[in-house]
This record gives structure tokens, sequence and C-alpha cells, in this order.
């Protein structure tokens, strides 16, 4: 069963995918389906985008009919890629050369367009599940895409806040808390040029950290080559810190925000990445329970300035 | 210049006061933004601009906005607009609705005054746009491609069609001819309406609807009605991108006849009688040098591309600029039906 599914109770899309379950949990290097060789891809290969298997979106969706006014259904068009970073198995974005980092956000720039080029996209949005401890089916590394049909509702939160601080402040948020943070420096993890990588101010996890373009740009696609290429040195340094934080791999969820391009209020958002990591010490979880699910209220139990600290102090090479 | 009788410099003085208005200065952007205090008055003499200096958009419907010099004086919430010209002077008249706003702007170049203006008038009118950009009629309408992205054009007299199309799931528009068809057609399910005459009671009455006026000014559409349709014939080059900032506000529909599709593609204009191209438009328009404008975009072939126009040549110089990119792309079809995009080093 594939559809999209309305809840009237929060106004919200629900995918219903049994696909999904058919996802390969954790396989072993020999039997990894993406290295090559392995039965997703045989040929040699760089890096490379392609559609799930098992996805949760697909671009010829079966028909659905609507039981009535109340249960109310869609199709699920869209389109589930898997990206994947390296033919390397073991190694992950804070192990992989920088240059390998720069193709990977140039793929995600070229992924962007073309999938914002669909009729039934309304939202592109690019992540990465990595560690078991966040649902990571496979331990190769890649990341994934899912071009969705609507726009969803964190997205929508997002969205709406930048068109009120615009209205309320007439200006961006992001660029205000960018020369805030410049200014302050206690929360700033890494700085270069063009970005900002800090733990917010109003950070939900206790090592969550945000990378920010210092310039306005809303989407991938607007960043100019240099930075593209700052941006994959945030992205090599910042989870290179989390490694080294605890002295293991740190499982973290990677996200990138960037503006739903077929809205005419697009201009007003500010391309942003989040890494929302559910570690809140060595050996300890911050879970997603009753209060951050059922109510997206969050309790930080780490003060974010100290958080920033503790990356800060991690020394790193930028090779 | 003159707004509401007064020098337009006395808007920015510290002591001045009016009873028949409320001022709000914004000072970083040295705007002003006055609100009519009553709103049921006759039409006015609103502003009054040397004929010579002025300028505005050539376009009754869009004429909103007259700059002279340094200062743009623009305004929203007024019907019944009236303009005066002779040879010496450009007086406007109007009569204002219940929200009504003229927001004086001061600085430098055309373009920098009309961006602050509709930013001050986004703020203000605290809009939220998401209309339907595309609407097309019959004979262009694709069930398949079009059915997500636009909406059928269907005429009050189709009353079959509409149904007919409805119950398929296609997302029908109907033009009206007059107001008693507006319930009829609400009533099968119709969501989206061109209509002559717009009630404020519609937004009420039927809060989940498109309308989209096909005759108005818009001074009296923006914050009011969802779209309204121009004669874009007698446009300039110039006064066709500068109308793309327009855009920001109230979604414009224009007839492709006789105009390049391509360029009102670019400039985000909404559509009618053709189909739009589908990729995400960037409307960022920068004004490169004098007369030069450069518009950043998503382009047909799904690169990011920009468009310079120069408008003292009158005529539209496009160049493609494609992604810079290092890699290569080669994308591959499994048996399943399932698309690969494989990426390697070695410019394209």
């Amino acid at each position: 069963m594939l559809e999209l599914r309305y809840n009237p109770l929060t106004d919200e899309w629900i995918i219903v995918s049994a696909e999904t379950q058919r996802r390969p949990v954790q396989p072993s290097q020999q039997s990894c389906p993406i290295c090559v060789g392995g039965v997703e891809l045989p040929e040699k290969y760089d890096l490379v985008s392609f559609e799930n298997r098992f996805p949760a979106l697909k671009r010829n969706p079966p028909q659905v009919s609507s039981e009535s006014n109340i249960f109310m259904k869609e199709r699920s068009f869209g389109i589930c890629e898997v990206v994947v970073y390296t033919s390397k198995h073991d190694v992950a974005l804070p192990g992989m050369p920088l240059r390998q980092i720069e193709k990977l956000v140039e793929m995600w720039v070229d992924r962007t367009v073309e999938l914002f080029s669909h009729d039934f996209v309304e939202y592109v949005f690019i992540f990465e599940n990595r560690g078991k401890e966040v649902g990571a089916s496979l331990s190769h590394p890649h990341g994934q895409i899912y071009a969705f049909p609507f726009l969803p509702k964190r997205i929508l939160a997002k969205v709406e806040a930048f068109s009120r601080w615009r209205n309320q402040k007439g200006s961006c948020p992001v660029c205000d808390v960018v020369v805030e943070e410049v200014k302050l420096k206690k929360r700033i993890v890494f700085e270069t040029d063009s970005f900002v990588s800090l733990v917010p101010f109003y950070a939900r996890f206790p090592f969550e950290v945000h990378i920010y373009p210092k310039r306005h740009v809303t989407s991938l696609p607007e960043l100019t080559i240099q930075e593209r290429s700052e941006l994959a040195k945030h992205l090599k340094i910042i989870t290179l810190k989390y490694d080294g934080l605890y002295g293991q791999e740190f499982p973290y969820m990677m996200m990138f925000f960037q503006a739903p391009m077929k809205r005419l209020d697009a201009e007003l958002f500010h391309l942003h990445v989040e890494f929302n990591p559910p570690k809140r010490d060595k050996d300890k979880i911050k879970w997603m329970a009753s209060v951050e699910t059922g109510t997206w209220a969050f309790i930080n139990p780490m003060v974010p300035e100290q958080a920033a600290e503790m990356l800060r102090k991690i020394e790193v090479s930028e090779q | 210049m003159r707004v509401l009788n007064n020098e337009v410099s006395k808007f920015f003085e510290d002591s001045f006061h009016d009873a028949r208005f409320s001022l709000k200065k914004i000072d970083s952007k040295n705007a002003v933004v006055a609100k009519l205090k009553r709103s049921d008055e006759k039409p006015f003499e609103i502003l009054r601009c040397n004929r010579i200096s002025c300028w505005s958009f050539s376009e009754r419907s869009l004429r909103h906005v007259f700059m002279e010099n340094d200062t743009l004086v623009g305004f929203a919430g007024f019907e019944k607009v009236r303009i005066e010209e002779d040879a010496e002077q450009v007086v406007v008249f109007a009569k204002p609705l219940v929200e009504t706003l003229i927001i004086i702007v001061r600085g430098f170049d055309r373009l920098n005054l009309l961006k602050t203006f509709y930013e001050v008038l986004w703020g203000e009118c605290n809009l939220c746009i998401k209309t339907p950009k595309t609407l097309l009629m019959k004979g262009s309408f694709d069930e398949k491609f079009d059915r997500r992205s636009a909406f059928l054009l269907l005429s009050s007299d189709e009353d079959n069609e509409v149904r007919r199309y409805l119950e398929k799931g296609v997302r029908v528009a109907v033009k009206l001819e007059s107001e008693g068809e507006l319930q009829r057609f609400y009533n099968v399910g119709v969501r989206c309406f061109l209509l002559n005459d717009f009630k404020d009671e519609y937004r009420e009455r039927y809060a989940d609807c498109f309308f989209i006026l096909q005759k108005g000014n818009v001074a009296s559409a923006i914050g009011k009605v969802d779209g309204l349709i121009v004669d874009i014939k007698e446009f300039s080059l110039e006064e066709l991108v500068l109308a793309g900032l327009v855009n920001r506000l109230l979604p414009l529909y224009v007839s492709a006849e006789g105009v390049d599709s391509k360029l009102l593609d670019v400039l985000g204009f909404g559509a009618i009688g053709w189909r739009r191209c589908t990729n995400p438009i960037f409307t960022r328009i920068e004004q490169e040098r004098e007369s030069i404008y450069e518009i950043s975009y998503v382009s047909e072939f799904n690169v990011p591309g920009r468009v310079r126009i120069d408008v003292s040549k009158n005529s539209v110089e496009r160049f493609f600029e494609q992604s810079k990119t290092s890699l290569k792309k080669q994308t591959l079809e499994r048996e399943d039906g399932r698309y690969f995009h494989f990426y390697r080093e070695g410019a394209s």
C-alpha cells in the first residue's frame, strides 16, 4: 500500500508506505546493496543518487479512492532517492576527502534543481541518518532525498516564521542571527568567510549544530562555487568534531532546509543545515519521547553555550 | 510632488501631523506609510506630480506607483482610481476603501525604490499569497501533466464540462458572467473564479476560494483578491521587468499572445492560455547597470540561469549560465523503471 492520508486534527498529510518495511537493516559489507557489485550498483561509480527500491513516495504511485469526505486520501506522488557519497564502504562524511564532499555538494545542487522541476514536487528535502540510533538501515556512507508532493508541517512552520519575522522586523531571522552570533562568538563552533557553524541559542538537542550561509541565499543552487566548497569544509569539520567528542562514531540526523521554491514567498527563506544528534553523553540518548513527539516542545538538558565550547575545543584537521 | 495636498517632504518632518491620516515612519528605509482614517469619502485627489519628470507604469491597472526624482509614491486599498493628465501635470483621484495605504519612499534608483515600496507594502498588508499560477484553457490542458500544477479554465456556460472535470479530480477555474453563478459553481465544487467585480463578503462566505479579477487596478486589488488579469500589450520591456516585482504582492495573469512566453515565465507571471514551464523560478531582479536588469532563475533545462535584459535596446538578451560544476552526470534507467544518476569528476 502506498498512499497519502489526511489528518484533519493536525492538518497534515501522512505517508502510508508498506514498502519501506522491506528495507534491509544494517547488512554486512559483503551483502551491502550499494557497494560496487552490490544488488543496486553492480557497476563502478564515484557518487550516485538513485530512486529507492522501497520508496515512501513514487513518480507513478497507485491510484487511490477516498472512502469519504472525512477520510481523505491522495496519491503518493514524489521521489525518494538514495544518495551514495562514495564507493568506499567504511568511511563516513568526516573521513571522506574534502574534495569528495565538495563533489557531494555539487551533486546535491544538481539533484535539487532536477527534483524541483517535476510538476508534482512541492519540496525537496536532503538528509542523512547516521548510526543505528537514528534508524540508519545501511552503514555504507549515504544520505537520502525526499521530493515531497506537499509542504511538510515543520517546513511550513519555518516558512511562516520567516514571513512573520519579515513583517515584524523587516529582515530575515537567519541573517539577523548570523550578525549577532558572529559578534558574540560564544556559540560559534567554526567560522569561515561565507558560513558559520554554531550551536544555536534555541538548540533542541544537546549537541545540535546549525550551518548558516552568511549571505541571504534561499537554496543550494544559489551558492557560488566558493561557497559550495566552504559548505563542504563545514560539513567535514562539524562531523569530525562530533566524532572527536566522545572518541566514537557520533550518530546524527543531518538535514538541509531550502526554500520551497514554488511559493511566492520563497525569497524570504534562508538556506541552512541542521545537525540533530541524539546523544547527550557518551552512552546516553536524548530520546524524542512523549513531550517532544507529542507537543513539539523540546527540553534540552545541555546549555547551548557549553555544548559550543566543548565542540569548539576539539581540534581537527581541515584536510 | 504633492500627496494629499501636502508637499511630499512634509511627511518626513517629525512635527508633521494631519487629522485625516496616521503616519508610520520606517526610519532605516526612509519610508513613510500614511493610513487614511476615513473610508467613506468620495474620490479625491491623492497625488499630483510633474508630467515631465514623473514616471509610472504605463498600463492603467498597474498605475499605482509614481516616481519623481528620488521619491516614489505608491498606494493600495483604493478604488475608482482616476488619472488625469495634461501637458504639465499628472493628478490621481481615488476613493479609499476600508484599509488604505499611501507609501512614500525616498532613495536612489528606480529599482531600489520599487523594491523598498513592495517590501513595505508586503509587510503592511501581511500577505500570504498562494494562488494557482497557471490557468489553462481546455485545448491546452493535459489531464495527465497539468492536473497538479494548473487549473482548467472553463466558462460559466459549460456546466456539464465543469461537473465532468470535477468528478475526474481536475481543478477547475470558472470565468463568471454574473454574481449569481458564483454560489451555483461553488456548490458543485469549483474553488477558483475569474470575476468582474469582487465583494468583501465573498472572502468570508467562500473562504477556501481563489478570486482573480478580470479587470481592475492593482491599487484596489492588493490584499483583496488573489490575482489580477492585466493587459501587457502596451508595456515597454522595462515596465515588464519591473512589473515582475508586482508579482510578489499580487499574481498577475497575462496571455502569452505576442509576448515572449519564456520571458514572462522568468518574470514569474501567472499565465492564461499556455503551459508555463514547470521549473521553479527565482524572481530575483537586480539592476546591474543603467538600463540593464539581471534576473536569476532556473531554466527550462533544469539549470540555474540568468537573463540579462538591456531595456535601452528594447530587446531581450538572454544568456544561460550553466551551474559551473566539475561533475559529469550520466542517468540510467533500470529495468524496473528506476532512475540512477551517476556523477563523476570531469566537466560536463
